[in-house]
Parts: structure tokens; sequence; C-alpha cells
């Protein structure tokens, strides 16, 4: 069976079309604004599931076992001051998609996030209660309550940060960029999450799709840091001498919506189930990773 | 005649490479990054073999090169799917090209993971149909060496296990579980067919020697479900021996493997007139080094 992936423009899906072509399995990803070679239009303020069986060459909606979300508005500061037209995206549009799939029989998997925590205590499990502060992580509270009432068959993963080492990611390529240009950055020590290897995210997915898991699962890297530490390791593993780093709170950089402290999650329940690894971050930056692999 | 033996810091290569020279033909090996003296240092990811090798090494006609490096960890390949496709796919390919341009003859290690396991004793005329990522990377080799590359070797491994209780292989393995007392568990339903590491290094020499091309299976006529390996193992050593037997999928592993991939490697033989050497001389060879430190048992 093949998987459906919405938002396969944005950073997240367009990471998970390319696993499964690298796998050989068959993935048709969407976008809505974003125009993108061999991705299908699909427009999430006004889904219309059925759409698809027309716009996708030579396959219907019964080829799909699965159909991950990643589609949404994820600028934070942007759900708090045009909570409307973000409400209709992340929220109306998404639960609207969500029923359609269950109509057709494909399984939801929805891509959540650690802010649905509040951030108080950190190392959240999947029971622990949701208290969102974030007008972002809100929207995507209600979703997950959706899911989780509808009775149906769904697959709920709660990411952190993800990033990748390679071109396109803010987390990494960004800061190294920016350290690069000789810049000063204040990073708070006191904002603390699992910053998570985009390429495990995408590798978990698979294993949870392939497998017919269903339920929720914190999938997330196993080691909490502050940003600053963030930054230190980044500076110090890819060996940028210029820039600076200057510890701060993040009480005083200024945001839109304030972000909640500490949103780390607890991954060991999709660990024991799976026996995955996730990759540290000093070993997606270095060499590490190549070497564990080539170890006879 | 002489071998170049890329990845010799492992445990075929190395093997291979101590064989060649203890049959006095000139013998080179490449290791990536472990620093073991005497070897020339090559990653496959980085360099061009030409740039690594001494001057006027492929002006000799008939350089063998022995292609043992990849990454070989069937879930890591599985996790880290475009990491190991540059490795185990794209540089292994870039290599085989400058080998042909140098007009050396390449012998690629490929695997019984190109089969599904559903029917197992495959020969090479056998389907190929992997489930998992490592078999498609290397099937992919191998479908690129019989396309482009004629003349080159494919020779298919199964499992291939040696007689020092120090190096990662099977035996080694389940000796660590033994010695203390623990308990062997074993896929349930997989059978293999279990070769000497020793007679690999001979099947490449033989390759070369009897001018050999295309697909070879390289494997000991008898085959074992693991927990009978384990059982005749821990028997011939005269150790009680704890065996349990699960499901795979009770083992929490990444990707699939398959489950009989036991050869028929009568092909090479018949080519050949090799003899392989069975487990009971693999196990008597082990049992007594297994009591002797690394550097004795190496003698």
């Amino acid at each position: 069976m093949a998987i459906l992936i919405f938002g396969a423009s944005g950073f997240l899906g367009g990471k998970l079309i390319e696993h499964y072509t690298r796998a050989k399995k068959k993935a048709v990803g969407t976008y809505s604004k974003s125009k993108k070679q061999g991705l299908v239009k699909f427009d999430l303020e006004n889904p219309d599931l059925k759409s698809l069986n027309s716009s996708m060459k030579g396959m219907s909606l019964k080829d799909f076992s699965h159909a991950v979300i990643c589609s949404s508005v994820t600028e934070m500061d942007l759900c708090k001051t045009e909570p409307e037209k973000t409400y209709a995206i992340n929220v109306t549009g998404t639960k609207k998609l969500i029923s359609q799939l269950f109509d057709s029989g494909i399984i939801p998997v929805f891509i959540s996030t650690d802010y649905v925590f509040d951030g108080s205590r950190g190392n959240y499990s999947e029971e622990d209660e949701r208290k969102p502060v974030l007008a972002y992580g809100k929207q995507k509270k209600e979703v997950e309550d959706y899911l989780m009432g509808s009775g149906k068959n769904y697959l709920l993963v709660r990411s952190a940060k993800l990033y990748d080492v390679t071109g396109d990611d803010k987390v990494i390529t960004g800061l190294a960029r920016e350290l690069k240009a000789g810049k000063q950055l204040s990073m708070a020590t006191d904002q603390i999450f699992s910053p998570t290897y985009v390429s495990d995210v995408c590798c978990a997915i698979e294993i949870l799709i392939d497998r017919n898991i269903t339920g929720c699962y914190h999938v997330c890297s196993d080691k909490a840091i502050s940003r600053y530490e963030l930054a230190m390791i980044v500076k110090k593993e890819l060996g940028i001498k210029e820039g600076g780093v200057k510890p701060c709170s993040i009480k005083e950089l200024k945001f839109e919506d304030e972000r909640p402290l500490n949103t780390s999650m607890n991954n060991k329940r999709f660990k024991e189930l799976t026996g995955f690894k996730f990759t540290a971050l000093k070993e997606a930056l270095g060499k590490q990773r190549t070497e564990r692999m080539m170890l006879q | 005649m002489k071998f170049l033996i890329i990845g010799a810091s492992g445990f075929i290569g190395s093997s291979t490479l101590e064989y060649l020279k203890s049959q006095g033909f000139e013998a080179l090996g490449t290791q990536s990054s472990s620093k073991i003296p005497g070897l020339v240092e090559y990653d496959i990811q980085k360099h061009s073999i030409k740039k690594q090798v001494p001057a006027g090494f492929f002006k000799d006609k008939d350089v063998y090169c022995l292609i043992c490096v990849a990454a070989s960890k069937i879930d890591y390949c599985y996790q880290y799917k475009k990491e190991s496709h540059a490795i185990n796919v794209e540089s292994t390919i870039k290599l085989i090209d400058e080998l042909k341009s140098l007009g050396a003859t390449p012998i690629f290690i490929s695997s019984s993971t190109v089969f599904d396991g559903k029917t197992g004793y495959y020969n090479e005329k056998s389907k190929t149909n992997p489930i998992c990522e490592y078999g498609r990377q290397k099937l992919e080799v191998e479908e690129y060496l019989l396309k482009k590359v004629p003349g080159s070797v494919i020779i298919r491994l199964d499992k291939v296990l040696g007689d020092l209780p120090y190096y990662n292989h099977l035996l080694a393995e389940m000796f660590r579980l033994i010695q203390a007392g623990k308990t062997v568990e074993c896929f349930q339903g997989c059978i293999l067919s279990p070769t000497y590491v020793k007679d690999v290094s001979k099947a490449v020499l033989l390759c070369s020697q009897k001018k050999l091309s295309g697909l070879f299976h390289i494997s000991n006529s008898e085959f074992f479900t693991r927990e009978e390996l384990a059982r005749q193992f821990g028997m011939a050593l005269g150790f009680e021996t704890k065996i349990i037997s699960k499901p795979m999928e009770e083992f929490q592993l990444l990707d699939k493997r398959p489950m009989k991939s036991y050869f028929d490697g009568s092909k090479f033989v018949k080519a050949t007139g090799m003899r392989f050497t069975s487990m009971h001389s693999v196990f008597d060879e082990f049992k007594k080094k297994m009591n002797l430190g690394p550097e004795e048992a190496k003698k």
C-alpha cells in the first residue's frame, strides 16, 4: 500500500517523500501554496479528498493505507497574531481532512508538537496532561482531541524541533550561517527541548506505518538540551571560529507569543516498542555516524 | 597477478589479505580510519584509489580488487538510507568505474539479502527480491556490474564465520553467551549456510586463478537452522548450551531479514573443484583457540 503525504512541500513532508522514494515505497505528496514538481495540489483550507482521485495519475484513494498530515501553519507567532486565518487551516481544515480520511478508510498520521505541553517541568510522556500556552499548541491540541475522541484508528506522532545537517534547515544550517557571518547570538539557557534529526522522524513514521501501529507516540531524540547548549554544540562540532554565543533568558527575547520553558519529551514508549535508536546531535553533526555504520 | 583488498581491516578483508600473502601473492590492503600498520589509507567516499596506492600499482596485468568495504549493518542501512546508499552504492560504483578505467578486475562481495528468504536454497539463477534496504543496495551494484563491467566477479555470501573468538561473527557472539552461561536466542525458522571465512579467502584466489567472471554463490554445502548451529557448536565446545528460538518480530529489529537464506553453491564448486570446510572442523579450530590470547590465537 502507498501513503499520502499532505504538505510535502514543507520541511518534514519533503524529507518524508524523499525517504519513501529512497526506500522504493510508493508515496504521493501534496502542496497547497508552494508549487513543487511531482506534487499534487491540495487546499487544506477547503479540503476535498475525493478531488485527489482525478489529480493523481494512475492511482486512486483506495491505494493508500495511511495519510501523513505534515501540512500546517508552523509559524508560531502567526498563530497568535492571525488567529482566525491560521485556525481555519490548522484546526477546521485539518479536522475536515481527517474526517474525510476516516470515511475513505485511510488511517491519518497526524504530526503534532511538544508545544501541547505547558513547559513547566519537561520530560513529558504520552499520557501527561496537555496544557498548551502557545496559540500554536492550542490549535494542535484541538486536532489531537478530535482524533482521540473519534473512536477510529489513528496515529499521533508528537515531535519536537526538527533539524537536518545539510541544505535547507533553519536550526543547524541557519545557526551556522549566522555564526560564520560573525554574529553575536543570544541563546536562552532556560528554553529546553529535544531537537530531533529529521531523518530519524521519517524513519520512525515508516516503522509505525509498516507495522500498522496506532495511538500516540513521542518521536524525539533522547537528550533534552537548551537553546544555548544547542548553539554551543553546533559551534564546536562544526569548528566555527567566528561569531559568539551569549547565554540569556528566554524572557529577554521578545516573541509575540511567549514560549514555554521546558517542553522536552520522553520517547520511551516508542523506543521500547520498536528498538529504534535516535541519532544524537553530535553524531548527526560529526563523522561518527558514518563510522558507526561502517564498523563490521 | 596481484591483489588489492579494499577494506582490509574488516573480517573478510583481513582474512583474505593474510591468506593471499601466506600463499606468496603480492597483496595490498586499504583501511578508512582504524590505524593498522601496513594498510594504505583509503576512504571510499573521499579518495581516488589510484592516488592512494603506490605509483604504478595498476600498471601490471591481472590486478584483482576485492571490494569488502560497506556499511553492512542491516538496521543502520534502514535508519540511514541516504548515508548508507552513498557508501554502498554511489561511492562503490565510483570505485568500480575507476577500477575499470585502470584495467583492474573488481571482485564485489554481495549478500544473500538480495533474496526474500521465502524459499531458500538459492542458486545464481534464482529470482532476486530484496526485502531490506541493505539487500536493495547490494542488488543495485550487482546489476551495475553485470551490465557495465563484463569480466567482473560478484560473490554472494550468506553467513560467514571464523575460528577466532575475538572478531565479530556469529560463532564468537554465541561463544560469549555460552561461556557466560547465558541463553543463546535464535531467530525462529532461519536457515543459513555457515561458511568459513578462510574458505571465502580461498575462493577469492580461485576466482582469479580460474579467470571466472559473473555471479557466484560462495557457500558451504552444509546448512543449519540457527538453533541447530548453536546446539552443535555448544556440543563441540563441551559446554552446556541454553538455546531458545523466538520469532524475528520479537527481536526489535528495524528492517526485515530473509528467513531461509541458504545457498546452492554448486556452480562455484563445479567451476573450481573447491572443497569447503565442514562446520565440525571450524568448531574444532575454534575450540583449540578459545582459551588463547588474541596474539597467540592468530598464530
